[in-house]
């Protein structure tokens, strides 16, 4: 009944079914966000404290001077 | 102006990396490929890290040319190569961050598509032995090297020249790595010479199609601007690293002889 390439065809699909009929895809892109989200707290906090300490140096450059 | 586009390229890598996500994990796939069929989504991922380990590899490899211009004894001008080295070092730190997500992605999406029949106990499901994948593990072992080949020299002049050397061979080998040498064999990149796509694209002809497209090239962007982003944070966190350490170092100086 089926030949070659359109089971490999109807598997995928089938696959793709199972992955958003089951919902697991959210979970998937629900723990890639939180990774993402979580990398960007990182790097808005490290960015903050970064310009605090430039702002220090400069201060106290300033004062050397 | 410049305020402006140091906000707004933050904004719009966040933008983008969210955007393909979100869209690109939950729109449907067009079944282009029989073998591909839903697993096409990993090349929204995949193919975006090596487009940014490829960008900041080039920024590294320029301000090493600039460090080594900045070094030379008949310049008129003096400019201080320190800061010039530190953003190539910090540049060539994040491409190989980078490098390292290219390499997880595409062995993720390797066994899920072409390793699928295979059991998970079998090496040869997680590493195809792929000419691209062997070259992008030695490209990052060869610029692991040029992180060890710094951290032998004490003198930061002499760290600064040598590693800016070092990093011009280190990305002229990441031409024949990525480009060469993949086209001349067998694999299953669409670079490679015997792939369906039939050699020298980076995304497979007639293989993917607008759907794939709307979502892999801003995610392109938006992975580039957000390493970009994470290189200048870490080049003003090492810039700041710096200073108090010569601070606390000519303080240390003047303490012992007074």
């Amino acid at each position: 009944m089926f030949k070659g390439t359109s089971f490999l065809f109807l598997l995928q699909d089938h696959r793709q079914e199972f992955l958003f009929a089951s919902e697991k895809i959210y979970a998937v892109m629900t723990i890639v966000l939180l990774v993402f989200l979580g990398f960007l707290t990182y790097l808005l906090f490290t960015s903050r404290k970064v310009s605090q300490l430039e702002k220090q140096m400069k201060e106290f450059e300033d004062q050397k001077n | 102006m410049k305020q402006v586009w140091n906000i707004g390229y933050k904004v719009l890598a966040v933008g983008l990396v969210l955007y393909s996500i979100t869209y690109g994990l939950l729109v449907k796939m067009p079944l282009m490929n029989a073998l591909w069929g839903q697993s096409v989504r990993g090349i929204l991922y995949h193919v975006p890290m090596w487009f940014a380990e490829i960008v900041l590899m080039t920024i590294s490899v320029v301000f090493s040319i600039r460090v080594l211009r900045a070094l030379d004894p008949d310049r008129k001008v003096r400019i201080d190569p320190l800061p010039l080295d530190i953003k190539a070092r910090e540049a060539a730190l994040v491409g190989i961050l980078f490098n390292a997500l290219g390499l997880a992605t595409g062995i993720v999406w390797q066994r899920v598509t072409w390793g699928d029949s295979l059991s998970s106990d079998d090496f040869a499901a997680w590493w195809a032995w792929d000419p691209i994948q062997v070259c992008a593990l030695v490209g990052m072992l060869i610029y692991l090297a040029y992180f060890l080949l710094r951290s032998s020299f004490s003198e930061p002049e002499q760290r600064a020249r040598i590693g800016a050397v070092y990093n011009v061979f280190a990305f002229a080998l990441l031409i024949p790595l990525f480009f060469v040498i993949p086209a001349m064999l067998d694999g299953l990149h669409p670079t490679s010479n015997g792939s369906e796509a039939g050699g020298g694209s980076f995304v497979a002809k007639g293989q993917v199609d607008n759907t794939v497209r709307m979502v892999l090239y801003p995610g392109m962007l938006g992975f580039i601007l957000m390493g970009v982003w994470l290189w200048e944070v870490r080049y003003r966190l090492s810039l700041v690293r710096q200073r108090f350490e010569d601070w606390a170092a000519d303080r240390t100086y003047t303490m012992e002889n007074a």
